[in-house]
């Protein structure tokens, strides 16, 4: 799809995703958590007030919060505290993965691995986590939370255009080619696509579908070129140490657009990648939120 | 194509490379489908670690500890197949190669 413009793509996923049935909205907590935080004059306690309403929410959030993945020494026992101490944004971040992943984790028809699925996810956003943090990245927050949701789009083919997406699956096993050349290929658009219009359907941040849509590409990205560099490489470094599986058991090259963004040199990669393990292990709390 | 640890191995799932004991006799070729029978043959003979078909969706079994060095040097020689010429890359899986060998010492 090289020559392919955004125009002609967008088009495809719009003929694409038109025969979808029933997608989901995105979940009523998400927008009202959003709604109050565009109000500057919105409290801890009342955002507090409307996840606490959620008991399965706030116990995946205290569980979170609690957890190494934060590190912190002392117990947080209330919404309330932890918005105090991790900020709205953590906590909107929280709730938008557990929502998603809720939304997501039926797995009724098999062919589609999701445990090994969500693990590559997650194990994304903590290798893009780390990198942000060794680039002086301002939001670490809204960088995991791009490379945990970068391949959503696959779970929305597999969920609702189930027969086309175990096509693209044998593909992948029959010629041993990455997921993404064989969607290209099959549907014409690819997870990346479909992850981004989902995002933008559901009117998440311009950033997230962005780095949703270019992750396979960053060259594509305009004014979210760094960040979908990162979920880019950090892709490839999950990829390389083995943790879960997106659906494909190949390593893509990195892209010559990204590289130079992430200022990074080969020497680093030892540390680079015993870093990217230890955060891993702390990320694996999220597992919690496909039980 | 995946490596699996014997006792990890399930039955229904395809051996992808030929199954020699200490001694190369031949035990099982490639192809054949894993039974509960030839798990536990694998297990009498000593076998500890087997090459499986990849199937639609599944994921690489994680090194598994006790892997021998030149096991995980020829997994990731495997994974980098196709990239593994670019300088980059190349970099990326030594630097990971080292990571797993210090993981199984």
């Amino acid at each position: 799809m090289g020559a392919t413009s955004q125009t002609e793509v967008q088009d495809r996923v719009k003929k694409l995703v038109d025969r979808i049935q029933g997608l989901p909205t995105l979940p009523a907590m998400l927008n009202n958590i959003n709604k109050m935080m565009l109000n500057p004059r919105t409290s801890a306690k009342e955002v507090a007030q409307l996840i606490s309403s959620d008991p399965s929410i706030t116990s995946k959030v205290l569980r979170v919060v609690n957890s190494s993945f934060y590190g912190f020494p002392n117990r947080i026992t209330t919404v309330t505290h932890a918005i105090v101490i991790l900020g709205f944004n953590t906590i909107k971040s929280i709730v938008l993965s557990s929502t998603i992943f809720d939304v997501f984790k039926k797995d009724t028809r098999g062919g589609f691995d999701r445990q090994q699925f969500w693990r590559h996810s997650i194990g994304c956003g903590a290798a893009a986590k780390v990198l942000a943090r060794r680039m002086g990245f301002p939001s670490l927050e809204e960088i995991f939370i791009a490379g945990l949701l970068h391949d959503v789009g696959k779970i929305v083919l597999d969920q609702y255009l189930h027969d086309r997406f175990v096509e693209v699956l044998n593909t992948v096993r029959d010629k041993n080619c990455l997921i993404v050349e064989a969607e290209s290929s099959a549907l014409g658009v690819t997870h990346a696509d479909v992850g981004a219009w989902l995002f933008e359907k559901w009117n998440l941040s311009k950033g997230l579908v962005e780095t949703t849509r270019c992750h396979h590409n960053p060259a594509l990205a305009s004014d979210n070129a760094k960040t979908a560099a990162i979920v880019h490489f950090a892709d490839i470094l999950v990829r390389a140490l083995r943790f879960g599986n997106g659906g494909d058991n190949k390593i893509p090259q990195v892209s010559d657009a990204a590289w130079p963004l992430l200022g990074m040199d080969v020497s680093h990669f030892d540390g680079l990648i015993a870093e990217v393990g230890d955060e891993i292990e702390k990320a694996m709390v999220f597992l919690d939120f496909i039980k | 194509m995946r490596v699996v640890r014997v006792e990890e191995a399930t039955a229904g799932a395809r051996v992808a490379k030929d199954i020699l004991d200490l001694k190369g006799t031949l035990l099982f070729r490639a192809g054949t489908e894993l039974t509960p029978a030839v798990i536990q043959i694998l297990q009498t003979r000593s076998i500890t670690h087997l090459f499986l078909e990849d199937v639609a969706g599944a994921a690489p079994a994680p090194l598994p500890a006790g892997m021998r060095p030149e096991e995980i040097d020829g997994e990731m020689h495997r994974l980098f197949a196709d990239v593994g010429g670019h300088p980059i890359m190349k970099a990326l899986r030594d630097s990971a190669t080292r990571y797993f060998h210090s993981r199984v010492k």
